[in-house]
């Protein structure tokens, strides 16, 4: 089996400062992973560089998306093949409903595909639907896209996305961060509901708190720019207990 | 005093130091007064054709016989003759090193001088012997756009340094009192003070200004103040009650690396106040904090001009001015955020609020914003108007009277800007006499 | 691809309503004279005190100076290398379509100007300046039932002489300014609308300004006068060729609203901007101000601003009766090398007036984009009330936007209000908007169209689509 995501030798940097070290991953469709760390082993800059953000540079290795060079690709032509990254923090736009932004996306992204764009009614249904998956107030539609939104809402509004554009890959950058248990149960539920077996999932979080929610299938842990260990869901809890110390140790002395 | 004759004064006392100076001798201090002497016969006496002066007209007292009291420095003979307003303030510093200049006459109190601070007279010797304060004296007050600071600047005989060594936390706030006593004749005075806060350097700096007599005062202060890196420097302005005093001041901040600049411009009268204030963000990480209380009644005046410039990326302003008109009073605010092309990452607030009071008092508010640099946020607020009819109405239904509400409620919307006072005595004063001025003292005690 | 990259690549989106019309066109020699203002007035046939009061108004300019205060920068403007008049030769007397110019109509296609019946039948009445004759007037008749009086200038005066001499100059005196003066004695044409007591016009009023003939200073006068009880909505659009030499524009505009009587006044300019090295382009120097004269009476004002190298504009209220309301809303884009200072004053004078001020500025490439706004609440202006918004946007990092606001207060029960940010489209937020599919081009669009909305709302529909997509073309290839 091909798999969806192969990602080799990746090193990258910022400001002439490298962060990532050499990550290689792969992901199968089907697949959940968990990318697990201590701040600032490189976890957000994995997501990062994954969507195409401009502000790393690429220094070696490659990652291959579906059979295409992802990093080939601007960032709108990665979200159009199928990559979603969820946002660790939601940029909010003045004066651009949250309806028209999706409307817009995933009009884009159907262009891409070849098909129509939706019909209102068809959209509006669509979104009625699928903002029920997180619990979301239709309300939310006609407000300017994250604006005033509290953080649970941020995440929620995220989630909600995710399920209109229905990507391949979904990259969820701390998306449990700054939710209270309530929040999070939802917006699991969300990623869960939307998983299938032509699909993957890679869930970057800082606690095991959201594994519990959104069971992985792997869990690898990053450190210093590189992925130190891999296991399954027992890692996770293993580093609850544990704490990062002793990877780092077993790390260095590795290294 | 007409333009002509304070052209013909400047011009005067500029001759006289060229002639007793030899040529080469007469160094920076010399250019600068044949420089301020050049911008202020230039740009003559602003009229309110000139955008800057609009609202603000000097024409009604300019034209005075003014006896000009030229700054110099003197003994500590003059102490007890030291008007209440200014005994007051002093008292309300607690311990606190005193700089008197009465009649222009300088007069520091060095008994409670703490080590690292120096308190200096400022002679043409010091300026060519001290590279650091040629460096300083001149480079940040508006000389060439400010016609009263061209004035001051042609006039620069003498003044005072206050220089805050490395590190050093000054303790005891430093109370500059400008007071004159004259009560009979039209008086001029061009104070000058440069301070200097050396790298670290921590200082409070209250000023107040003080007319005895009848007759005019025009008070043309110049105030430079270099803020080093990572050095703080609170600055306190406080204009007196005095109907007979014309403050025409200018103060000047540059600001550098991880330096803060505060000020206060707090004006609880004044029968003609003009405060310009230059605030220059000029390394990153620098900050300025600019706050103006105004409370005005009968027919007094105050324009508060600020300019901050936003020299270069990471700094970040805040200026929160409030008025409140009675009377048949004036406000003025014309503040200005200028973001320079280079300085990216720019924050920078301004709001400007107003109460009028009576049917006779005016505002006139000119807040803007001049930006040239992309990533910044910056924004300006400003409103006029009256003590919320609503929040009136509620006092009443809880059995406050109308007047009572009224005059809580006004006091409310200023104590805002007054709370920022981190001097606890100069805080508890200030309350008092707004308090005082708005009648509600007998209320809050 | 970095901005800059982005930005060299699409910056040559070209002027896309560029073109000359070769119409045979009678043209007055360059300069300015008295002999000039006689000619003009003689070949409108005008009645002697129109003379008069051109003759006066010249006067008055001659001793005016250019204004230098706006935050622009132009080199100056020869008043001598002018062309004052210019007509086309075939005097048009037309019943139908078929009796036009068809060179005029090939422009009214390239234009997209709404003269077929179709269009006219969508309900536009069009009063068409091809620089400065009146070629064509749609739907007269159907509103002189209504004793809606909707023509050129020209014509108001042979056949309501009594009507102009009221008000014309009465909103905006012959001395009001430099360029009122100059236009006040040489205005060519322009549009007359009146409206009767307690009419309310059925139709948008609307009205193409293009430029064209080559250095032909355009200086239209438009006249409005809503009486009693009335209410009109009037559209101002304009198109201009693109051509390398600056073109002076210098238009009056008067509203005159009587007792609750409403004018809707909405305008989208689009004049040549100059190309991107800031070569050509209209200089843009127009004075509009509107006087809501009657109790309860509103006039508002809403613009899109796109065109133009050098614009200096304050549609204006003059709040005299009580309860009267005065509106700006204003989205002002500047480009290239485009500068802009532009604004409004309210001027409130009765009691429980009103004044409303929605100002989105946005600023590209080396663009210069200033709000200049004055809000004057006058002593006897009891229970005024106003409030300003004044928001901009910066694309790019070597443009700038200005805020000038002026607010005087004279009177203690009124409350005026003023807000202003400045803020750019982020990185973030364009990343953010790339993630989701959408390019950077048209995240630009999706923003500025949103940050714009609370003014594009305000339009008659037909001209907020086309005021949408104007936005847009304004900005292309200026990301960043």
């Amino acid at each position: 089996m091909t798999p969806l995501l192969q990602i080799s030798n990746l090193h990258a940097s910022i400001d002439d400062r490298e962060i990532l070290k050499g990550i290689n991953l792969t992901v199968n469709a089907g697949e959940i992973h968990a990318i697990m760390g201590p701040n600032g082993s490189g976890k957000s800059t994995l997501a990062s560089v994954l969507a195409g953000r401009e502000d790393y540079t690429v220094t070696a290795g490659s990652v291959v998306f579906q059979g295409k060079e992802l990093l080939d690709l601007v960032p709108e032509e990665r979200s159009r093949e199928g990559l979603f990254l969820a946002f660790q923090y939601p940029v909010e736009i003045p004066g651009v409903s949250t309806a028209n932004f999706v409307k817009t996306a995933v009009n884009e992204v159907r262009k891409h595909r070849g098909q129509e764009p939706l019909d209102p009614a068809a959209f509006l249904a669509l979104m009625r639907e699928r903002m029920a998956l997180v619990e979301m107030d239709p309300s939310f539609l006609q407000r300017s896209l994250n604006e005033g939104f509290s953080g649970g809402e941020k995440k929620r509004n995220e989630v909600f996305q995710m399920a209109m554009l229905d990507p391949v890959l979904s990259v969820l950058d701390e998306t449990d961060s700054g939710l209270d248990i309530d929040a999070l149960r939802i917006v699991a539920s969300g990623v869960n509901a939307l998983r299938r077996s032509d699909n993957a999932t890679i869930v970057i979080t800082h606690y095991q708190r959201l594994l519990d929610h959104i069971v992985p299938d792997f869990v690898h842990v990053l450190w210093n720019g590189r992925i130190v260990k891999s296991g399954d869901k027992s890692l996770a809890l293993e580093l609850e207990q544990r704490g990062y110390d002793w990877l780092k140790q077993e790390a260095a002395v590795e290294a | 005093m007409s333009q002509h004759s304070l052209v013909e004064l400047a011009q005067s006392r500029v001759a006289v130091h060229a002639e007793a100076a030899v040529e080469a001798a007469d160094g920076r201090l010399g250019y600068l007064r044949r420089e301020g002497l050049r911008e202020f016969v230039r740009m003559g006496i602003p009229t309110t054709r000139h955008e800057e002066w609009k609202y603000t007209n000097v024409f009604p007292f300019i034209g005075q016989d003014f006896t000009y009291r030229p700054t110099h420095w003197g003994s500590v003979s003059a102490q007890n003759t030291m008007p209440a307003s200014a005994k007051e303030i002093a008292s309300a510093l607690g311990q606190h090193v005193s700089v008197r200049i009465v009649d222009g006459c300088v007069i520091v109190d060095d008994s409670t001088l703490p080590s690292g601070v120096e308190i200096i007279e400022l002679t043409p010797e010091l300026v060519e012997n001290d590279a650091a304060i040629a460096g300083a004296l001149g480079s940040g007050a508006p000389m060439n756009t400010h016609p009263f600071v061209a004035l001051n600047t042609a006039l620069l005989e003498s003044g005072v340094v206050l220089r805050i060594g490395k590190d050093v936390r000054v303790e005891p706030p430093i109370h500059v009192s400008i007071e004159t006593s004259d009560s009979t004749s039209p008086t001029l005075i061009t104070p000058r003070l440069l301070v200097i806060a050396e790298q670290g350097a921590e200082v409070d700096i209250v000023q107040s200004h003080h007319v005895f007599g009848e007759a005019t005062v025009l008070d043309a202060t110049v105030v430079e103040f270099v803020v080093s890196a990572m050095a703080h420097i609170r600055y306190f302005k406080i204009a007196d009650d005095a109907d007979a005093a014309r403050s025409i001041s200018s103060v000047s901040a540059d600001v550098h690396r991880d330096a803060t600049f505060t000020s206060h411009a707090l004006s609880i009268g004044g029968r003609f106040v003009r405060n310009d204030l230059a605030l220059r963000l000029c390394e990153p990480s620098s900050q300025g904090f600019l706050f103006g209380v105004s409370l005005l009644a009968d027919h007094e005046y105050t324009d508060n001009h600020t300019v901050v410039d936003h020299m270069v990326p990471h700094c970040h302003s805040e200026e929160l001015y409030k008025g409140i008109y009675d009377g048949s009073s004036t406000g003025v605010f014309n503040g200005k955020i200028y973001v320079r092309p280079q300085a990216q990452k720019t924050t920078a607030y301004q709001s400007n609020h107003t109460l009028l009071l009576s049917s006779k008092a005016q505002v006139q508010a000119k807040p803007q914003l001049e930006i040239w640099a992309d990533d910044v946020k910056c924004s300006h607020g400003a409103t006029m108007g009256q003590v919320d009819e609503e929040a009136i109405f509620y006092f009443r239904s809880r059995g406050i009277d109308k007047d009572t509400a009224k005059a809580l409620l006004t006091y409310a919307f200023i104590t805002e800007v007054v709370e920022k006072i981190s001097l606890d005595g100069l805080r508890e004063l200030l309350t008092r006499r707004i308090a005082r001025k708005l009648s509600t003292d007998t209320l809050l005690s | 691809m970095d901005q800059q990259t982005i930005l060299d690549e699409i910056v040559g989106s070209d002027y896309k309503y560029g073109f000359t019309s070769n119409i045979e066109q009678e043209l007055l020699p360059k300069g300015l004279n008295e002999d000039v203002i006689r000619f003009i007035s003689d070949r409108k046939n005008e009645p002697e005190w129109m003379l008069e009061w051109r003759l006066k108004a010249f006067e008055q300019w001659k001793s005016m100076k250019e204004p230098m205060w706006p935050n622009v920068d132009y080199p100056p403007v020869d008043f001598q290398d002018i062309i004052y008049w210019a007509a086309p030769k075939k005097k048009p007397e037309l019943n139908s379509l078929d009796e036009v110019d068809p060179e005029i109509l090939a422009t009214f296609e390239k234009l997209g100007i709404p003269l077929e019946e179709q269009k006219v039948l969508a309900g536009v009445a069009v009063d068409f300046v091809l620089d400065s004759v009146s070629v064509k007037t749609t739907f007269q008749d159907k509103l002189a039932e209504l004793g809606i009086i909707f023509c050129p200038i020209s014509e108001a005066l042979e056949n309501h002489p009594e009507l102009v001499r009221k008000y014309i100059g009465s909103v905006v005196p012959t001395n009001d300014n430099f360029y009122a003066a100059l236009n006040s004695a040489v205005f060519s044409d322009g549009s007359f609308v009146y409206i009767p007591k307690g009419v309310r016009c059925p139709i948008e009023l609307s009205t193409y300004f293009r430029i064209n003939a080559r250095n032909t200073g355009q200086f239209e006068r438009t006249l409005i006068i809503a009486d009693e009880g009335s209410y009109v909505s009037y559209l101002e659009g304009c198109t201009a060729p693109q051509r390398d030499e600056n073109q002076l524009h210098a238009a009056v505009v008067e509203l005159v609203a009587h007792d609750r009587a409403e004018i809707k006044y909405s305008t989208v300019q689009n004049w040549f901007p100059g190309d991107k090295d800031g070569k050509g382009g209209i200089y843009n120097f127009v004075t509009k101000r509107g006087i809501c004269a009657g109790v309860d009476s509103k006039i508002s004002w809403t613009q899109v601003e796109t065109g133009s190298a050098i614009t200096w504009k304050y549609p204006s209220v003059v709040l005299k009766g009580d309860n009267s309301i005065g509106e700006f809303y204003s989205v002002a884009v500047t480009n290239n090398k485009q500068q802009a200072d532009t604004g409004t004053k309210m001027i409130h004078i009765g009691r429980n007036t009103r004044s409303r001020i929605v100002s989105k500025g946005i600023s590209a490439g080396v663009s210069q984009n200033s709000y200049r706004g004055l809000v004057k609440v006058l002593p006897v202006a009891q229970g005024a009330r106003n409030f300003s918004q004044c928001d901009s946007l910066l694309i790019g990092d070597a443009c700038g936007a200005h805020t000038f606001p002026y607010l005087e207060v004279a009177n203690n029960s009124a409350t005026v209000e003023h807000e202003a940010t400045t803020s750019k489209i982020g990185e973030d937020m364009l990343f953010y908007c790339n993630q989701r599919g959408i390019d950077t081009e048209a995240a630009v669009a999706l923003i500025v169209n949103g940050y714009a909305r609370e003014v594009l709302n305000q339009l008659p529909m037909e001209f907020a689509v086309e005021a949408q997509k104007l936005l847009a073309i304004s900005l292309e290839g200026s990301v960043g």
